[in-house]
């Protein structure tokens, strides 16, 4: 054998072993995005003990008084009454989504540092949705909010049992500013 | 040829290193996070008490409830909250109610027993052994307490503890 032949050989095996390695490369790194891509999202323990607080709220609408409702009994009145009032005139719906926006904006101060974890909250997005035997659906009369960019967030859901009949799910994700 | 071999694994060295650092951070960002989660779990799970608990039978079970009228009678109570009676092992325990906002003059203000019906106050200070304190772990908490309305009030509120230290 030559020794033009031999250098051309271990070019060959060293281009076949990078070709190899680059393959298997890939694979990892397909492995690592496909596994970051599923924590996008990341359950949040803070999100879902802020959510259960959420629903238990006792909100300034009442049917009468001082029988007032939770958020959670104004979530299913919502949904089933979009003209409903409360005894203030207010309507329902209204009452709704303003103590939910202003309990998420207070609560997480968003825009600037949070107050319970230091971390900086650029943005939120909450949504209802009513689960039917079909599947689910967005609550009617109630805006999704989303304030930000869906990236790097962590989530809670929590669902709602059977509120006069109807079982609903809230989906709330937070953005934290890196 | 040696010298091809020696270039091909130090490529795979700087691969590997880069791999192995890549995971070591997403490593550390979990364990931090899942001691966070298990702090917040720690502060939720004092709401459950007995001490603290709101159990009125009427109102049906309410997971992470906290009786402010509870806490208040336990502020009272020195053998529960003085430093020496050490019954909660913390350095730093608080009640801060969060939403609704109180006015402007309540807050920052520590609630005492005049405080109801009104509740022109915005925290409850059980414990705090020390200015000193380490970090506190947060938990959201549901507080109730009797309006002057006549009727049971839910609020979102928040848990602070700081445990003691260990070699304090």
């Amino acid at each position: 054998m030559t020794l033009k032949n031999k250098a051309q050989e271990d070019i060959a095996g060293f281009v076949i072993i990078l070709v190899v390695v680059m393959v298997i490369l890939l694979i990892f790194l397909a492995i690592f995005i496909a596994s970051n891509k599923s924590k996008s999202t990341e359950d949040s323990v803070e999100l879902a003990q802020f959510l259960n607080t959420l629903i238990q709220f006792t909100t300034p609408c009442a049917s009468y008084e001082p029988a007032y409702y939770s958020v959670a009994d104004l979530i299913a009145k919502c949904d089933e009454c979009n003209s409903c009032t409360c005894t203030n005139g207010e309507k329902v719906c209204d009452v709704l989504n303003k103590t939910i926006k202003e309990a998420i904006e207070d609560t997480f101060n968003v825009g600037i540092d949070s107050a319970t974890s230091g971390a900086k909250i650029s943005g939120y997005s909450f949504n209802i949705k009513r689960i039917t035997g079909s599947g689910e659906a967005n609550l009617q009369n109630f805006p999704i909010y989303t304030t930000t960019s869906l990236s790097g967030r962590r989530g809670a859901t929590q669902p709602l049992s059977s509120i006069n009949g109807a079982n609903y799910k809230i989906i709330f994700d937070i953005t934290y500013r890196t | 040829m040696a010298f091809v071999l020696v270039i091909t694994m130090i490529f795979f060295a700087m691969i590997g290193t880069v791999f192995v650092s890549i995971y070591l951070t997403s490593l550390r960002d979990t364990a931090l996070r899942l001691e966070e989660e298990e702090a917040r779990k720690t502060a939720a799970a004092i709401s459950g008490a007995p001490e603290l608990a709101y159990t009125f039978k009427g109102e049906g079970k309410c997971a992470s409830c906290v009786d402010l009228e509870k806490a208040l009678t336990l502020k009272s109570q020195s053998d529960y909250i003085s430093p020496s009676a050490n019954f909660w092992n913390y350095d730093f325990f608080q009640i801060v109610r969060v939403y609704p906002p109180v006015p402007a003059a309540s807050k920052n203000k520590e609630c005492d027993r005049m405080s109801p019906p009104n509740w022109n106050c915005d925290r409850i200070t059980l414990v705090k052994t020390t200015q000193a304190y380490g970090q506190t772990s947060t938990a959201y908490v549901t507080l109730v307490h009797y309006d002057s309305g006549g009727y049971f009030k839910y609020e979102i509120g928040r848990i602070l503890i700081s445990k003691k230290d260990p070699k304090a």
